[in-house]
């Protein structure tokens, strides 16, 4: 409980940090932090935490409700699927799996935009895109020495 | 187990594509008050928090350092504050002296959020029905128009930026008075679109509204021309036009009638 509570409130941090301090192309912090939930906690769980952290973008978005539920929720879902088929993890596969999230991510809510709102982004050039993904793994990188410490402290209080 | 988990999740997945379509058909997203909660945290010090920061240094100082330390960001702080307290002072004035000047003044606002995708280009302001703003009010800094109203609730609204793919202004060049569509690019800068190749267009000219799409007064001054490709395009030329107004920096915002 206590844990869900401190990943609620980074969600928060995440988004008021690309709401308030991030001027310009930001990186995904939020996706971040949901495939990082979905690794280590699981599929079900990460499932939930990427639907409300996706209701929380989707909110603070101003148009329709809908399109970061689906591409969050499906990222924690595709980030646990790939997990558990493997049996190595480092830090080349978890960035070349947040690449893919990332664009993945990305491609959802592009689909969902254009089917669904009275927005097109046929102009929008894909470089904002590119450079996002790039953030997002960069910051994924940085992040991911403290998520192998915490799971290495797990794996020595277990053994 | 497992199959009971993925049937769940695709119906899940199922109800958000039904709320997708209602809204898509509805032509608006139905806003429950739980729903803007994230806005009003952010907008009650969502940077607040971001202050936290400044106590990181601390950690590892022994006392007399930290006193020091201490001390010297007490007099960098109060020099900041003063420094942004000028700053302030001179950007409302400047929104003072639009308020006596045009008649067509409706409020001014305070920016508090960003959009947190990259995807739209939109200013989160602290006033909305109760000040009488209204849907496609136009937006204007000192510097130069900044956007329109898109989403008015009762106390906050959104300014959809003239950067955004989707903002298209009727525009002229303030001095050879060509005319066209300001359409935004998505990033920091907007493109004049539906230029003939027969019109010869001078770099660094102002770009100021024309009026004729019945949203934004006449002559609001919008950027100046920063480049103009004359073959690149088919029919017409690629002029790229850079706002006035640094869209990422705004602050507070005018809001004028249409």
């Amino acid at each position: 409980m206590k844990k869900i509570a401190i990943y609620i409130f980074l969600a928060y941090i995440a988004l008021a940090l690309q709401a308030v301090f991030f001027h310009g192309i930001k990186p995904d912090l939020a996706l971040v932090l949901v495939y990082f939930y979905a690794v280590k906690y699981g599929q079900t769980k990460g499932v939930i935490y990427g639907a409300f952290t996706g209701l929380l973008i989707d909110t603070s978005s101003g148009f329709i409700l809908g399109p970061n539920i689906i591409s969050k929720s499906l990222a924690a879902f595709f980030a646990t699927a790939i997990k558990e088929n493997l049996f190595q993890w480092n830090i080349i596969i978890s960035t070349l799996l947040m690449v893919i999230i990332s664009l993945f991510d990305i491609l959802l809510v592009y689909i969902c935009l254009e089917t669904f709102s009275k927005v097109s982004f046929a102009n929008r050039p894909w470089s904002i895109s590119v450079v996002e993904v790039v953030y997002t793994v960069l910051t994924a990188m940085i992040i991911y020495p403290l998520y192998k410490a915490e799971r290495n402290r797990r794996l020595a209080d277990v053994l | 187990m497992f199959k009971k988990k993925f049937i769940i999740f695709a119906l899940f997945i199922l109800l958000l594509f039904a709320l997708l379509t209602y809204q898509s058909i509805k032509g608006e997203r139905p806003f429950f008050d739980f729903t803007l909660y994230p806005l009003k945290l952010l907008e009650q010090g969502g940077s607040a928090f971001l202050n936290i920061f400044d106590y990181i240094p601390f950690l590892g100082e022994s006392s007399e350092e930290r006193n020091f330390t201490d001390r010297l960001n007490k007099c960098e702080e109060e020099r900041t504050r003063y420094k942004g307290a000028a700053l302030e002072n001179e950007r409302l004035r400047n929104i003072l002296q639009m308020k006596s000047e045009r008649a067509d003044y409706v409020a001014a606002a305070e920016v508090f959020a960003r959009d947190p995708t990259n995807w739209f280009h939109i200013l989160w302001i602290n006033k909305g029905f109760g000040s009488g703003i209204a849907k496609d009010m136009v937006a204007v800094t000192p510097l130069g128009l900044a956007g329109r109203i898109h989403r008015v609730f009762n106390e906050r609204a959104n300014v959809i930026l003239i950067t955004d793919v989707n903002s298209s202004v009727a525009v002229r060049l303030e001095s050879s008075r060509i005319e066209g569509i300001l359409e935004g690019s998505g990033d920091s800068k907007c493109y004049l679109k539906y230029v003939s190749k027969d019109f010869e267009v001078e770099k660094d000219e102002n770009v100021i509204t024309s009026g004729l799409d019945g949203i934004f007064p006449e002559g609001l001054l919008i950027g100046s021309v920063s480049s103009v490709d004359r073959e690149g395009g088919e029919a017409f030329q690629i002029i790229e036009v850079k706002p006035a107004q640094n869209l990422n920096t705004v602050e507070e915002v005018v809001i004028l009638k249409r």
